[in-house]
């Protein structure tokens, strides 16, 4: 078990990836992606008269 | 080693109190409150988390108290988001919860179960041929059980494997020593494939080479490693149309977005409408993902917690992770033991990465559930078998000074 460290340190960046991914595509792509005409939820904010959040 | 006394307790009373709110803003918003049926799902983790608290405090009390605690967060966030989004689902999986923690705990405090594998291992092998076989006659939801078992108990039996090699002869030669026999490992898993169930395959053959690549530390054996890992991946993907769709989905979702690429491509859009703080619990739009309940329970989770949410379950899983690693750097002297807590604590870590990063768009999606927060009886009941071996193994850490 001698590279245990090296592996240990080498799952905690891919859980640092995946947190990155994650927060990427709710920060940075996050008007791109609501404002998508595919997105359901427009139809639902369109008949309620709101617009979309921003910035929560 | 124990953190601090108590630690656990306060955890479990922050988790519980963090549903006990969520429970109550869906009660106002379904105007379910005064029925006792929305308190049920509830009142269950309650009573698993007391039992189970009091059960490992009395039995081992040497244990890593960090773990139960991040085992009953996701479970319970588990059954709350299960609840929101399919109430009928839910109420199958809190008859799980209680059912798989009972076996999973008597298991784990059975005093010879660390020795069983070891003394028993045509057992074990008996044991696996017999899930083999269920596993490819069983058909459908029923299938799940056998290959989930299937995943764990080969992992258990690799570690008895792996710890036979004698500490002085060199990885490659004993591998070499073994011959054909190194070849029977990829058997099951080639079952699994045929089985049409790659992502369990895929967890349970990576953790098998993490694994072999963590008992003998050796560079020619990680470029084998990787070699076969990208073959078979190669292999599968040339002959499994299911693979080509992933990764063709995995490269552009966009231009199949009103087809094979809707799921995904309604998953990003909805973690984008959770944001930073999410939408609250109830709030979401999160069914109109397919299976968002089973492979896509994290982006409900996204759309209704938000980031804060995902970083908050992330965290949980990296430092399970940790601990889990810990333990194994801490057992090294016991190659067999320090193999399992290695095994019990990947098993969960990488299907979690799996189908996170899948999720995400980070690499192709494994159809994998993520273990103990989304749906699915069997995957629970393995999550919190390999957990509670792990919880008896942090029990056998000596504590004197390291």
């Amino acid at each position: 078990m001698k590279g245990l460290r090296n592996f240990t340190l080498l799952l905690l960046l891919c859980y640092l990836a995946v947190a990155l991914a994650a927060a990427w595509w709710a920060t940075g792509a996050r008007q791109g992606l609501i404002g998508r005409d595919d997105n359901p939820r427009q139809v639902i904010r369109a008949t309620a008269g709101t617009p979309a959040q921003d910035g929560s | 080693m124990p953190l601090r006394k108590g630690l656990d307790s306060i955890l479990l009373l922050l988790t519980g109190a963090f549903l006990a709110t969520n429970f109550f803003a869906l009660g106002v918003l379904r105007q379910e409150i005064s029925q006792a049926t929305h308190w049920l799902h509830l009142l269950v983790w309650i009573c698993c988390a007391i039992a189970g608290q009091f059960w490992l405090k009395h039995q081992l009390p040497k244990r890593d108290n960090l773990l139960f605690p991040l085992v009953m967060l996701p479970a319970g966030w588990g059954l709350l988001l299960i609840d929101r989004l399919l109430p009928a689902f839910a109420d199958r999986q809190t008859l799980w919860l209680p059912s798989g923690l009972i076996v999973a705990l008597l298991l784990a405090t059975w005093r010879p179960i660390l020795q069983l594998p070891q003394m028993q291992s045509r057992l074990t092998l008996a044991l696996i041929t017999l899930l083999l076989i269920a596993a490819s006659i069983l058909e459908g939801e029923s299938a799940g059980l056998p290959g989930e078992l299937l995943k764990l108990l080969l992992v258990i039996h690799f570690c008895v494997w792996l710890a036979s090699r004698p500490q002085e002869v060199p990885i490659l030669a004993w591998l070499a020593r073994q011959g054909w026999r190194v070849l029977l490992w990829f058997l099951p898993l080639l079952l699994l494939v045929w089985q049409r169930d790659p992502g369990t395959a895929l967890v349970t053959g990576l953790v098998l080479l993490l694994l072999l690549n963590l008992s003998g530390r050796s560079l020619r054996l990680l470029q084998v490693s990787t070699l076969l890992l990208v073959a078979s991946a190669a292999l599968a993907w040339l002959l499994l149309d299911v693979v080509q769709e992933r990764v063709s989905i995995w490269l552009d979702p966009w231009s199949l977005a009103d087809g094979r690429g809707y799921q995904i491509v309604q998953g990003l859009i909805a973690i984008a409408e959770g944001g930073v703080v999410g939408a609250g619990v109830g709030q979401g739009q999160a069914l109109v993902v397919p299976v968002v309940h089973s492979d896509f329970v994290l982006v409900a989770l996204a759309e209704e917690w938000g980031l804060a949410g995902v970083l908050v379950l992330l965290a949980s899983m990296a430092i399970f992770t940790l601990r889990g690693l810990r333990i194994a750097w801490q057992l090294r002297d016991n190659s067999f033991l320090s193999l399992l807590a290695a095994g019990m604590t990947l098993l969960p870590g990488i299907q979690g990465l799996l189908i996170c990063g899948g999720v995400l768009r980070l690499f192709p999606l494994t159809g994998v559930t993520l273990p103990f927060l989304g749906y699915g009886g069997s995957a629970l009941l393995t999550s919190l078998l390999s957990a509670s071996l792990l919880v008896r193994l942090s029990a056998e850490v000596s504590h004197g000074p390291t």
